[in-house]
């Protein structure tokens, strides 16, 4: 049998080539495959879809034929002298920003008892060769009459002045200048605290910040049995909280910085008769390095708000003190994330309750507080999943939660009964659903 | 024309750097990832190379890589003056209610000369012959691939003939037996015809429209049997000749793009790997290693037919 089988196209011939055969008998071998991740399939896909928008062609433009010269036959214009255009430079945007602290503020920067003035201001040149680049010029002048300047520049970004006030920071004698610079274009309300002191005839540098996380909000506070007072200074935790404030203070030679370890967000409830409360909820980071967790681990409730009436406090709550339950069986308070408070009428008393976050894992977890008029107290009331939809039409509540294999959520509608308990009345499977059997029910 | 011409290439560099990075992945990721998956790429990219049209989205402004082609000359064909020889034109009267010679869109312009040329047949302009460099561009792309069409058909058909006249409806019971059981097992629901052919050596698959599996005449048996025939079968249920019949086209249309001449032999080597993997699932560990001896000895009897024609 000598034929020769005509080769065609559409067929599946097996390759004799011994390197085709080697990477076939590989892959059998190398056993199952597995599906290569999402963003590999879309990147692969996509550059097979797009394939024809990576590259455009076109046409290069010829070149113009010459035209003949038809110069001499025009006939000849006058000439007309028109005034040059004004010259147009681009508009170069400046910042500039100064502030004065003068007799009024007290500063005595020499401690020779007479006011000094002190005028802070500030350049930032975003179109300068070298980038974006400022200048700070402080110039003081001394109830003497002598006028001193501290001068810096190419600190890039810092420009606006928030804060500038002097105290007695570094020397019980005078006082020194401190100075919260502002970022330029900083989302988070970056800031930059620079200390300076009047050191043998010149204003010398005592501190500047170095850590990139500190925000706007600079004070000053009393030191404890010490004529000097200390530095509070904000650092940012996370955009949602509160930050967290390091003391410094001055031992002489330098500083000793003391960080807080909590930051204290703070949230207003109005309860019966309008009266307003605070809580101050106390948070800390905990957890590994790598996975920290946002906590509070205390919520303090004022009277009044809390900047005004500090000494006014009606209760203490701690994590610890609340049981667990079978859904939510940890005993904290989770402040990750943004949503960790929630505050509304829960029980239809016409006082605002509050709820804690206490498991952000799953059904975001709320630990609800109500208020108690007669013990003028909230206490613990009942934990429920999610973001607590109230319907005051028959005064149910709706509890959206995820089923036990996260396909779908239910929608559990309760009630109170007469002696102020929770009850579960019924479960659907849309939240249109569930409202409208409470309007059904009502 | 140029608009052809312009996509062509467009599309002809836009595919030649898809080629080239999915040869890229797939030869990096092929012991971690199925072939399928390229197989799926490899349609894809098959799919937009077949139609040369351009795809614009709205919005689009700019491709990442812009290449400037240039641009043969123009076609030069004399266009006829309004002015023609046979056509006198009006009398220019300054009676502008309809259009006059030298006016375009009913605007006048000044025209030196025009009284003394009205009504006087104007110059004929000289017919010089010209080259379009994109109308003979057009003519070769279309003659190659022409040719890579005809000759496929031509393969094919002469493969048709040879069908005819040397093939054969299986009658061994167990292979039969062992291709319904299979078909079953993959549950197809119209199956390929299974013929023997004299000249065969190795068993394969053919034919787009109406597919066959091709068994070599009486030298497969037992497991050997079963494993080609799950292979072929495989082959079938995936529809891998129609893979091969769009490359094939992508080829045609791209016969001047070496790399598309590469991707045919990519796409083919994936769907054999692919279809492998897919055959594999339907078996047990312990028999991919007959599965693999079935492989070698095929490659081994392609060998011996390549080693006897040049020994003849």
């Amino acid at each position: 049998m000598k034929n020769k089988m005509p080769r065609t196209p559409f067929s599946t011939p097996l390759s004799g080539s011994a390197r085709e055969t080697e990477i076939r008998l590989r892959n059998i071998f190398s056993g199952p495959k597995k599906r290569p991740p999402l963003p590999f399939l879309i990147l692969m896909f996509s550059v097979c879809i797009f394939c024809g928008n990576l590259v455009s062609c076109q046409m290069a433009e010829p070149d113009a034929p010459a035209l003949p010269d038809i110069s001499a036959s025009l006939p000849e214009i006058p000439d007309i002298s028109l005034p040059d255009p004004p010259k147009q430079k681009p508009e170069a945007k400046v910042w500039e920003y100064q502030a004065v602290l003068g007799d009024l503020e007290d500063v005595d920067l020499d401690g020779d008892g007479l006011p000094d003035t002190v005028t802070v201001a500030t350049r930032l040149d975003p179109q300068s060769e070298a980038g974006t680049y400022d200048t700070l010029t402080v110039t003081a002048v001394l109830g003497s009459g002598a006028e001193l300047e501290y001068h810096e520049t190419g600190e890039p970004g810092w420009c606006f002045i928030n804060i500038i006030y002097a105290h007695r920071i570094t020397n019980p004698d005078r006082d020194s200048l401190v100075l919260e610079l502002g970022a330029f274009g900083s989302t988070y309300d970056a800031a930059e605290t620079i200390v300076l002191e009047l050191v043998d005839g010149k204003l010398t540098e005592r501190y500047r910040t170095e850590n990139s996380s500190t925000i706007s909000g600079v004070y000053s506070t009393g030191g404890e049995d010490s004529p000097l007072l200390d530095l509070r200074i904000p650092v940012l935790v996370d955009k949602w909280h509160a930050p967290e404030y390091h003391t410094l203070s001055w031992n002489g030679t330098g500083w000793d910085e003391t960080p807080d370890g909590y930051f204290t967000d703070a949230e207003t409830v109005t309860v019966t008769g309008g009266r307003v409360l605070t809580l101050a909820l106390r948070g800390r980071v905990t957890g590994e390095q790598f996975g920290p967790h946002l906590i509070y681990d205390q919520i303090q409730v004022f009277d009044g708000d809390m900047m005004f009436n500090p000494n006014k406090l009606l209760q203490t709550i701690l994590p610890e003190d609340i049981p667990g339950d079978d859904r939510f069986p940890d005993q904290i308070f989770s402040a990750d994330g943004s949503a960790c408070v929630w505050i509304q009428d829960i029980n239809f008393d016409g006082a605002e309750d509050f709820a804690v976050l206490c498991d952000s894992t799953r059904n975001q977890g709320c630990r609800w507080f109500r208020w108690n008029e007669g013990q003028g107290q909230f206490e613990y009331a009942f934990s429920l999943a999610g973001e607590v939809e109230v319907v005051p039409q028959g005064q149910h509540l709706i509890e959206a939660c995820w089923t036990e294999d996260w396909e779908d959520k239910l929608y559990n509608i309760y009630s109170f009964n007469n002696r102020g308990w929770l009850i579960l009345e019924s479960t659907w499977d849309t939240m249109v659903e569930a409202q409208d059997a409470c309007k059904e029910d009502f | 024309m140029n608009q052809i011409l312009l996509t062509l290439g467009t599309l002809t560099l836009g595919g030649s750097a898809a080629v080239l990075l999915l040869a890229w992945m797939g030869s990096s990721t092929r012991g971690r990832y199925g072939a399928k998956w390229r197989c799926w790429a490899w349609l894809l990219l098959c799919l937009r190379l077949a139609v040369p049209l351009p795809l614009v989205f709205r919005g689009e402004t700019r491709a990442p890589i812009q290449v400037d082609v240039p641009n043969p000359p123009a076609v030069t064909q004399p266009v006829t003056p309004p002015n023609t020889p046979n056509v006198p034109a009006p009398p220019n009267t300054g009676d502008h209610s309809g259009p006059a010679a030298g006016s375009q869109g009913g605007t006048i312009l000044p025209k030196p000369g025009t009284s003394s040329s009205a009504g006087s047949p104007a110059p004929r302009p000289e017919e010089t012959p010209s080259f379009d460099a994109a109308r003979l561009l057009l003519a070769v792309w279309l003659a190659g691939a022409a040719a890579m069409l005809l000759w496929s058909g031509y393969a094919h058909l002469r493969f048709l003939s040879y069908l005819r006249r040397w093939s054969a409806p299986v009658e061994d019971w167990d292979a039969v037996a062992a291709f319904n059981h299979l078909g079953d097992q993959l549950q197809l629901h119209t199956r390929p015809r299974l013929l023997v052919c004299q000249g065969l050596k190795v068993p394969m698959l053919a034919g787009a429209l109406r597919p066959a599996i091709l068994l070599p005449q009486g030298k497969i048996t037992g497991e050997e049997l079963g494993f080609s025939l799950l292979h072929e079968l495989t082959h079938y249920r995936r529809g891998d000749i129609w893979l091969k019949t769009l490359a094939m086209w992508v080829n045609a249309l791209y016969w001047f793009n070496p790399l598309t001449w590469y991707m045919i032999r990519l796409v083919e080597r994936d769907t054999e790997l692919a279809c492998d993997e897919d055959a594999l699932r339907r078996l047990s560990p312990q028999d991919y290693s007959g599965y693999g001896q079935t492989i070698l000895a095929a490659v081994a009897r392609l060998q011996n037919r390549k080693e006897n024609t040049h020994e003849e």
